[in-house]
């Protein structure tokens, strides 16, 4: 560890804020890039899995 | 694998969604592990620039971001070379997927650089050829999910989009050169490919593994999308819907 104390790893001589800001703003962009394809397939497969629902029920009402 | 089944496997949106499938974890692992661990070593381990102090820890997202927001403009470009000389579908898909997540490392590396100006230069932004350059970058990457949006015919929209990720290939070597041949504030590179690098191996290897991280991640979230637009634009056919009833089963 370079720093010295927590507290030191934090303020960072003046830069922490800085520092920690690009930290948090690479996390939120890194984390959407992720999620949101990863999401995108979840909600695919649920929308495709009603609608093959609906119309294997719509299929069977006709048939019987 | 002759030239022929390379392209016919490559065309097969089912082959190239259980392809990435298969890889997808691997890649994910391997970047997460970068990442954490090129983040903790690079704010935590190294030591502090003798010029610039702290505010340096900065490059290890900065560096990594820029570069591969260039790297994802080749990847896109030459998806749209293949879309426009063999016509292939998934080159398309490519294109399309390619952009927004460009758009967002541009983006990232504009803002990151914005905040290490503050403490480093002074100021938020300058126009010198850097960031004018970059700032480039991102409005064609916004333009291009611009035009997709902007054509009624899926075919249409992927030619005009090919073209225009093609011709703005000519802004990416302004970009690498844009330190060496304009003044700026700007710092040239420090880390060489050919060449000594002029930054010490304890800062140096965790802005390895954060580049490298970063890259993977392109590669993982490109996969992504593109296995999501795949979905989307394969929804009738027995395959999809084999998976659909797959994925509900297996919960």
């Amino acid at each position: 560890m370079y720093f010295q104390s927590l507290a030191d790893f934090i303020v960072m001589d003046g830069h922490g804020i800085y520092v920690w800001t690009v930290f948090a703003i690479s996390t939120v962009f890194i984390l959407t890039l992720v999620l949101s394809p990863i999401r995108a397939k979840q909600q695919f497969f649920k929308q495709e899995f009603q609608r093959q629902l609906r119309t294997q029920t719509a299929t069977s009402e006709v048939s019987s | 694998m002759g030239l022929k089944t390379f392209f016919h496997k490559w065309g097969s949106p089912k082959w190239f969604y259980q392809m990435a499938n298969a890889w997808l974890p691997w890649l994910g692992a391997v970047a997460a592990i970068c990442l954490l661990g090129g983040a903790f070593f690079g704010l935590a381990v190294a030591p502090e620039d003798f010029k610039q102090g702290n505010s340096y820890r900065i490059i290890y997202f900065h560096v990594p971001a820029a570069i591969v927001s260039l790297a994802g403009y080749y990847i896109m470009a030459i998806a749209g070379g293949i879309s426009i000389i063999w016509r292939m579908k998934l080159a398309d898909v490519v294109v399309k997927c390619a952009a927004p997540i460009g758009a967002a490392m541009t983006a990232l590396a504009l803002i990151t650089g914005a905040i290490w100006g503050k403490p480093t230069w002074g100021t938020w932004w300058i126009w010198d050829a850097r960031n004018t350059s970059m700032l480039v970058l991102l409005f064609l990457y916004l333009g291009i999910g611009a035009l997709y949006q902007a054509f009624d015919r899926e075919e249409q929209a992927a030619k005009a989009c090919a073209i225009l990720a093609l011709v703005g290939t000519v802004n990416i070597p302004i970009i690498y050169k844009s330190v060496d041949w304009w003044f700026t504030l700007h710092q040239p590179a420090t880390i060489k490919i050919i060449g000594e690098s002029t930054i010490a191996p304890v800062m140096k290897w965790p802005l390895f593994a954060m580049i490298l991280g970063f890259y993977l991640l392109f590669a993982v979230v490109l996969l992504l999308r593109t296995q999501a637009e795949i979905l989307q634009r394969e929804r009738k056919t027995r395959w999809v819907n084999d998976l659909v009833a797959a994925s509900v089963g297996a919960k």
